[in-house]
């Protein structure tokens, strides 16, 4: 019998590492819809646009088992349905896998925009193959307009500008980052970056794509028009679940999943990565974390669970209950951050001076439950403050 | 079996992830990762690898054998 993986990115990767070093001597089939063995996303907003000569298989994630005899490697291939009472799936090349346990790690794809317009000269970033297009099309570029104001799409404004670009960030609801960090340090970062060169339009939606063939500019809800040879969509992901109905599971934003990472109503599967959806200790309800950290994470207790049901390998008892860390590099400057900061009710300066290397302290009353960094700090060294009561006069 | 362990100073942002997966061969000092024992014992290799892994820009190079310049008087 075997295991299968569906999804072969970070998550699925590390999971079935996983599977290995916990000694589940089942065969591991990875079914991964990339061509390229795992690669790295991170550097697809960043190093991927700028560097001289981008690899052609991108920039691969590290392996101790790259090689190991357990593992299957199906690139090119998709999960597309599953029966998980008969501890089956069906493949997009019509091929039926038969399991003894299944870890769904199957990610996220870009929402996209619905809009009038033509479609030559839309861009959204996921994949290699997405940022290798945007690419190309950027070194002919002079205007670009990058819709959406969160990590991503100010990554790649800070990236566009850097390549010499004019770029304009539109974004219907609020200043950088500040779904994720709140609006202290969310109007730190808009300054910074406006120093840099870039255009925000905070408040105004997309109406219409103009041009004919290919994009000429961007129309906005407000009437004004905006140049633009590239547009790239940074508007959120929608997790790639399809494959999994009709199982009865819920499959509301992502797969739910018990506080072991076990999905909720099934025997033998496991949800890792950025589509499991799990209890979290603060904050409102189970969610669905997009860190990269959080990926490595889940996929180690997703892999841990399965290993104990199907050897004789610990149980993990434990709650899952990771700190949630994440870093940003906009051009030239650094973001890091730990902790959950949307459930702070204000921000405060702990360390520093906003505009410059600068701590940032998110606050629900007077306890900490994140802490953010810009510039030099680093916000993890702070970790060991999270949850405690801030007593300067900050 | 010896191995080697470096980070590549030019990609490390100082994530902070080593340190918490291995603090006795990695610290973060002003940001940045620094390995604390270049040539680790081989009790430490899992935690070592599990570092390496876990590093959001993949940062921490593992060699086998000795470094090149272990015994470059340079160093």
């Amino acid at each position: 019998m075997s295991i299968v993986v569906a999804g072969g990115s970070l998550a699925g990767l590390r999971a079935a590492e996983t599977l290995i070093s916990l000694g589940v001597p089942d065969e591991i089939t990875v079914v991964s819809a990339e061509v390229h063995p795992p690669y790295n996303r991170p550097p697809l907003s960043k190093t991927a646009l700028t560097a001289a000569v981008l690899p052609t298989a991108g920039y691969p994630l590290r392996s101790r088992y790259e090689h190991h005899q357990q593992l299957r490697w199906r690139r090119g291939q998709s999960v597309v349905s599953a029966d998980l009472a008969a501890h089956l799936v069906e493949l997009d090349t019509d091929e039926i896998v038969r399991w003894r346990g299944l870890v769904a790690a199957t990610g996220l794809r870009p929402r996209r925009l619905s809009l009038p317009g033509p479609s030559a000269g839309r861009h959204a970033i996921r994949t290699l193959q997405d940022a290798r297009q945007l690419r190309e099309q950027a070194a002919n570029a002079r205007h670009a307009v990058i819709i959406g104001a969160g990590i991503l799409g100010c990554e790649i404004a800070m990236t566009l500008t850097h390549l010499g670009l004019k770029v304009t960030v539109v974004d219907p609801f609020g200043p950088p980052l500040q779904r994720v960090l709140g609006v202290t340090v969310a109007a730190d970062l808009q300054q910074r970056m406006q120093d840099r060169g870039i255009e925000f339009l905070i408040g105004s939606a997309p109406v219409m794509f103009l041009g004919s063939d290919a994009v000429s500019g961007v129309r906005l809800d407000d009437g004004t028009d905006l140049t633009a040879q590239v547009a790239v969509e940074c508007i959120g992901s929608t997790p790639n679940v399809e494959w999994l109905a009709n199982n009865g599971l819920d499959l509301t934003d992502g797969v739910l999943c018990a506080d072991d990472l076990s999905v909720t109503g099934t025997h033998q599967v496991v949800a890792c990565g950025d589509i499991a959806r799990f209890p979290y200790p603060v904050g409102p309800g189970p969610r669905r974390v997009e860190h990269w950290t959080m990926a490595v994470e889940t996929a180690r207790r997703a892999a841990t669970t399965l290993a104990a049901q199907l050897t004789t390998t610990a149980v993990d008892a434990r709650p899952f209950a990771p700190v949630p860390y994440f870093w940003s590099v906009l051009g030239d400057i650094d973001v890091h951050c730990v902790g959950v900061p949307s459930t702070a009710d204000r921000t405060v300066v702990l360390d520093g001076q906003t505009g410059r290397d600068v701590t940032y302290a998110h606050l629900s009353g007077h306890t900490i439950v994140a802490v953010s960094t810009v510039g030099t700090h680093r916000a993890q060294t702070h970790a060991a403050c999270l949850g405690t009561t801030l007593t300067t006069s900050a | 079996m010896t191995y080697s362990v470096e980070v590549d100073e030019g990609l490390c942002i100082g994530s902070g992830q080593c340190e918490l997966f291995c603090p006795s061969v990695f610290k973060i000092t002003d940001g940045m990762a620094y390995v604390l024992d270049r040539q680790p014992p081989a009790e430490l290799r899992d935690a070592v690898f599990d570092a390496a892994d876990a590093c959001p820009v993949q940062a921490i190079l593992i060699h086998d054998g000795v470094p090149d310049d272990i015994n470059d008087p340079a160093r």
